[in-house]
């Protein structure tokens, strides 16, 4: 366990040692929420509710999704697949523990990272906002913050599959800077992250549900606003999908391992 | 006998090369229709290597060696043949097998770029699970050997290339592996450097009998470190033998260096070997390796000398023989 502390916590020293991109990404968290939450105020300027929504449930609504956004999205997949076609990642696969371990336990660190920075940034965004608009009070029963934690290891680990499988591609392909964007594209409008999901035109709705992607954005939020609950078949659906996407990821790492040609 | 702590067998690891027709209009044909060739990096080759030996591998750059190298330490999959280092698969990449070696590349880091070597350390001590006591013994053993407790606490992209490679030594060698895979350890090194890097390697082959393969382009390294030298080009294998061989066997020639008392012309000289170099009073000649002695012989008996040496060529030029016969074979 040890060895697996140590390597979340270089990779936490490693992103604290980044000083100006500390602040880069202080100044950008705080100017992007605070624009996105000015758009919907003026979508919801002369208008008491849209959709269902309240001014300070849709902000509300955004600032969480702030912070889902924090906690679970992984942005590694352009510089990791540079490394695999440049082989840069020879030392990381002599080392005794798998590369695809490595590669979760450096984002777990990263992410640590911005997680302490981004969390505290976006309460200050709410509070700044909850003097003027009533955003509702946040009700945190036990059943609620379990459901909460589930979907955000659940987003998390979505978020973490699909960057890990472009990752893996580009063992094949010349890049995955198509795939992270196709990936970015995807989960912005088909998790609810973009736009709630009762905005959207109908046809567009139902795709959505059918997904399991909601559970990255709308659903978690919806728990917290208590709009909706998890059901035995959401567990199920969302189990399904994860061995899948795991059952996938173990595949093309063992096909990758014979393919790896170890440039340079 | 000992049993060989690596061995190859008919070692093949061929690649699937993308050749591309230039300019904009073959890059359009590339789109579909893609001109493929293999390249055999490494083209059945069988050797062994018994505990506690530093083998030097010798070629040209595109030889095979790097290949050879990344097979063994498990980075590469085989095409064909058997490889078995310390009884393991490399390519099963067990821990266990993990755990006992390590590579060090002169062209590729391992360290954290921006953090100091330190962390660095203290990740691969975690990683590869040494016990405290041992890991600073370890540590202290290679920071006195290689004279680096000042620099490791400063980030690594600050140090030189030198300082860097001495903190690659270590960070590959905590763990104390039994089998050290050395890729041009000594690559882009000064002279010096690259002496404490040598005295530092066979320091650690006797404190430790670790089995070390050494790949490198300055025979300077092979010849001191080596007894024993494998020679491949074109991925397959042209010698296997003491480093002594190699001389004895490719070397056709030796040196002799002569200090005249008196003038004499180059033609004269030319009677009894080819001439390299003629400054007066200094000329050296190359002669048949056989009777170097009888032409020393009759130079002095023919003319005045002050001196008269007989020396062998150097490693490089018989390396470089080696290849161009080779090349002429083929």
């Amino acid at each position: 366990m040890r060895r697996y502390t140590a390597l979340v916590s270089l990779w936490f020293i490693k992103a604290l040692e980044y000083r100006a991109e500390l602040v880069i990404w202080a100044v950008l968290t705080l100017l992007n929420t605070t624009i996105l939450l000015a758009i919907w105020l003026s979508v919801f300027r002369g208008v008491s509710s849209l959709q269902g929504y309240q001014v300070g449930q849709v902000l509300q609504y955004f600032l969480l999704a702030t912070v889902i956004n924090g906690i679970t999205a992984s942005h590694f997949e352009s510089w990791r697949s540079r490394e695999v076609r440049e082989g840069k990642i020879d030392h990381y696969l002599t080392k005794p523990i798998p590369y695809p371990l490595q590669v979760l336990l450096a984002d777990i660190g990263n992410r640590s990272f911005y997680v302490l920075l981004i969390v505290p940034i976006t309460l200050l965004v709410y509070l700044a906002f909850s003097f003027h608009y009533s955003l509702g009070v946040l009700t945190v029963s036990p059943l609620i913050l379990f459901q909460c934690v589930l979907l955000l290891g659940v987003g998390y680990l979505i978020e973490f599959s699909f960057a890990m499988i472009a990752v893996l591609l580009s063992f094949w392909f010349e890049g995955a800077e198509g795939l992270e964007h196709f990936k970015w594209i995807s989960i912005s409008l088909l998790s609810g992250f973009m736009i709630p999901l009762e905005f959207m035109p109908l046809w567009m709705r139902s795709l959505v549900n059918l997904l399991p992607l909601k559970y990255m954005y709308a659903v978690p939020i919806q728990v917290v606003q208590q709009r909706t609950s998890l059901g035995i078949s959401d567990l199920l659906y969302i189990g399904g999908f994860l061995l899948l996407l795991f059952a996938l990821q173990r595949w093309l790492w063992h096909r990758a391992t014979l393919k790896y040609t170890s440039a340079g | 006998m000992a049993q060989p702590v690596i061995s190859l067998h008919h070692l093949k690891k061929y690649f699937k090369v993308y050749r591309k027709k230039p300019g904009l209009l073959g890059s359009i044909q590339s789109l579909w229709d893609r001109q493929y060739e293999e390249v055999k990096a490494v083209d059945d080759i069988s050797f062994e290597i018994y505990p506690g030996e530093i083998v030097g591998f010798i070629g040209q750059n595109g030889a095979g060696k790097t290949t050879t190298l990344k097979v063994l330490s498990g980075l590469l999959y085989p095409t064909s043949g058997d490889v078995s280092v310390l009884g393991f698969n490399p390519w099963d990449r067990k821990a266990e097998f993990q755990k006992q070696f390590a590579l060090v590349m002169g062209q590729k880091n391992q360290l954290w770029w921006d953090l100091p070597a330190m962390e660095s350390f203290l990740l691969n001590k975690a990683i590869y699970e040494v016990p405290d006591d041992k890991f600073q013994k370890t540590l202290d053993i290679l920071m006195d050997l290689l004279d680096v407790r000042d620099i490791v606490n400063i980030q690594v992209r600050k140090l030189s290339l030198g300082q860097r490679m001495k903190c690659e030594l270590i960070a590959a060698l905590l763990h104390s592996p039994k089998v050290l895979f050395l890729d041009e350890p000594t690559i882009g090194l000064d002279v010096v450097m690259q002496k404490v890097l040598r005295d530092f390697i066979k320091a650690y082959n006797e404190e430790f009998k670790a089995t070390i393969i050494l790949t490198s382009h300055y025979m300077g390294d092979v010849k001191e470190l080596c007894k024993r030298a494998i020679v491949i080009d074109h991925g397959k294998k042209i010698f296997d033998g003491e480093l002594q061989e190699i001389i004895d066997r490719f070397a056709r020639n030796k040196i002799l260096s002569l200090t005249l008392n008196d003038p004499v012309k180059q033609s004269q000289l030319e009677k009894f070997g080819t001439v390299k170099e003629f400054d007066y009073p200094k000329a050296t000649l190359l002669v048949p390796r056989g009777r170097a002695a009888k032409i020393a012989g009759e130079l002095l008996t023919r003319f005045s000398l002050a001196d008269v040496n007989i020396e062998e060529p150097t490693i490089d030029a018989i390396i470089r023989e080696l290849f161009l016969s080779e090349k002429k074979t083929a």
